[in-house]
């Protein structure tokens, strides 16, 4: 398995490293050059493009936020009624849904890829430790100087990145547990943590309130101390993202192919007990089922996600794998969409980072709000503006891997 | 195929075990917690009643009649912050079975003082969690929408008659009746507290 990646290593190509996403939207010359790689960068290539469906679809949920009147988020803080004018509006924001766990497993799944093939490559499991830790605190700042101003919120906002950030650096150390260890622990997160009370911390001062936000209490209701993606029921879909990346590891081409049915499998399970977990309306939802309409079907609680609501996203993230692995043979692969998707897929963070400040542009806050234009758009509007937008960020990415492929080791291996 | 399941289960014993370990702590806590109030919603306990109400509607008093609730009479109502117009209440004084109806067309006059309330329809009787109640269904406008809404009136043990009432706007029917199922089905009275 690793005679197939070392090829790329050696060229200051890392394909399995969620780091170091130089492949890219390789030219057939670069290909040709790297000989076996194609082989193994094939092999994995089904992440790519089951991150980048989800980060197309990220970018989608941040303009009709930014930019549509009736887009709401929320659901499940203070277990909070449907505020969705129609149905329409509710799906429009539904299928958003799968992007945070989607990113945060896959970025677990990555993570212990990119952790075993640097133990391989000869590092020491300290600089191992470190390099993630490293990697999770900027993370952390560029939550804070980028991710929270782009919603306008304080730097204080503790948002997804600023979760994957505190996640990597609980795993630099967890990833020394044995597997056997992170993934029952992970399930055993998953199924309990709504019966978490953090109760004996206090909410005043305000770094009490604060710490109950950030590991498993979101809210927006101190202002600055905010945020939505607590740590606790996180880090446990992390960690069976890790289950799956060291599972990954040991497999052949072959092997991975034939991860198509038990993935698809698993995506129709996870989506037939979501129905049972929804019919029988008690354990499991945190918003609770209050009638029979397809929104009351679908409310599900993501902050923080109930199981209702990691069934039918990772249920789905799997049905992506799945058609990755189908589709990641056929000759139009690396072309068309499949190749736009892919290349959001090899640069997740940088296609977070930019895609914020794309579709927020707004007049700066200096600006009288009676000199603005009304900044509502229609939906038509806002359709054309994501897909015009995504194909700028299509180009921004080729750009940014060809940056990293003449800079590989400095800063931008983080990003 | 037997021998099949006992090979796989030999050889993923410590997950088998570990797996176990994981349903048998979940299916405790489900068990310990199952009286808990459920997620999403926050308790009341005054006034000799016991209730449970959506989290996100704080309970203001004296909204329907102008004075503190007591044992015997006062009213509690909660508006969401959501921004669509979603309120649950209730309303409860001295009375009995008899006189149940008549508390609920009260309430209705009172509450169309201040609001225009139009379609209110004749009561159903309903067992929720063993109480025998009537549901009756009423429309308020809101700034020009008429919004859905049900109530339920209940005459306890001791001696007291409750209405409790929800609306929504936009699709509120299954919402208003499974919020009076929560409310009516957690509600819980006292016997009046004794002269000393």
């Amino acid at each position: 398995m690793m005679d197939a990646v070392r090829p790329a290593s050696d060229m200051g190509i890392s394909y399995l490293s969620h780091d170091i996403h130089v492949m890219g939207m390789v030219s057939a010359s670069v290909q040709e050059a790297a000989g076996g790689l194609a082989r193994g960068s094939h092999r994995l290539e089904f992440i790519d493009f089951a991150r980048g469906i989800v980060m197309a679809i990220m970018a989608w949920d941040h303009v009709s936020g930014f930019w549509n009147q009736y887009h709401h988020g929320g659901e499940g803080i203070l277990g909070r009624a449907p505020p969705f004018v129609d149905t329409t509006w509710f799906l429009l924001r539904f299928v958003s849904h799968y992007c945070a766990p989607t990113f945060i497993f896959l970025a677990g799944t990555v993570l212990a890829l990119s952790a075993r093939k640097r133990l391989e490559g000869g590092e020491s499991q300290r600089d191992v430790t470190l390099h993630i830790a490293k990697r999770g605190l900027i993370l952390l700042v560029f939550a804070a100087a980028i991710e929270s101003p782009a919603f306008s919120s304080p730097w204080t906002y503790f948002g997804v990145i600023s979760c994957i950030g505190a996640c990597l650096i609980i795993f630099s150390v967890a990833r020394l547990l044995p597997n056997k260890v992170i993934l029952p622990a992970s399930l055993l997160i998953i199924l309990n943590h709504p019966f978490l009370d953090l109760s004996f911390i206090p909410t005043r001062p305000n770094w009490g309130w604060y710490l109950r936000v950030i590991l498993h209490e979101p809210s927006f209701d101190r202002w600055p101390y905010v945020g939505l993606y607590p740590i606790i029921p996180w880090v446990a879909v992390m960690g069976l993202g890790w289950g799956l990346g060291n599972y990954l590891s040991g497999k052949s081409s072959e092997e991975i192919k034939g991860l198509k049915r038990p993935f698809a499998f698993a995506g129709a399970a996870s989506l037939a007990v979501f129905i049972v977990v929804r019919w029988l309306n008690g354990y499991g939802n945190l918003v609770p089922r209050m009638g029979n309409t397809l929104v009351d079907w679908l409310y599900v609680s993501k902050y923080p996600p109930d199981l209702a609501f990691l069934l039918w996203t990772l249920g789905g993230m799997c049905l992506m794998l799945a058609l990755g692995i189908h589709i990641q043979d056929r000759d139009w692969f690396h072309g068309g969409l499949s190749g736009i998707l892919l290349s959001f897929g090899r640069n997740p963070l940088f296609f977070y980072l930019v895609h914020l400040w794309l579709f927020r542009a707004q007049f700066p806050a200096f600006v009288p709000a009676a000199y603005r234009p009304p900044f509502y758009l229609e939906l038509p509007e806002t359709l054309l503006f994501w897909a015009a937008g995504l194909l700028v960020l299509w180009r921004l990415c080729l750009w940014y891997e060809k940056l990293k492929r003449q800079y590989p080791k400095p800063i931008l291996q983080y990003i | 195929m037997i021998d099949m399941a006992t090979l796989l289960l030999r050889r993923h014993r410590d997950t088998v075990a570990l797996l176990l370990v994981v349903m048998a702590v979940t299916g405790l806590n489900v068990w310990l917690h199952r009286n808990d109030t459920p997620a999403g919603y926050r308790q009341y306990n005054s006034n000799g009643i016991t209730f449970i109400y959506p989290a996100d509607c704080t309970l203001r008093e004296a909204v329907v009649i102008f004075r503190l609730p007591s044992y015997w009479l006062g009213d509690l109502q909660g508006e969401s912050s959501t921004g669509l117009a979603t309120v649950v209440g209730i309303v409860w004084g001295a009375g009995g079975q008899e006189g149940l109806t008549a508390f609920m067309d009260t309430i209705v006059e009172e509450a169309g003082l201040y609001n225009e309330i139009t379609g209110v329809g004749a009561d159903a009787a309903r067992v929720i969690d063993g109480k025998e109640v009537l549901v009756r269904g009423f429309n308020v406008v809101v700034g020009g929408v008429s919004v859905p809404g049900l109530m339920a009136g209940w005459a306890s043990p001791e001696g007291r008659v409750f209405v409790v009432y929800c609306l929504r706007q936009g699709a509120g029917g299954d919402w208003c009746l499974f919020q009076l199922d929560r409310i009516l089905g957690s509600l819980r009275t006292e016997p009046p507290p004794q002269p000393r």
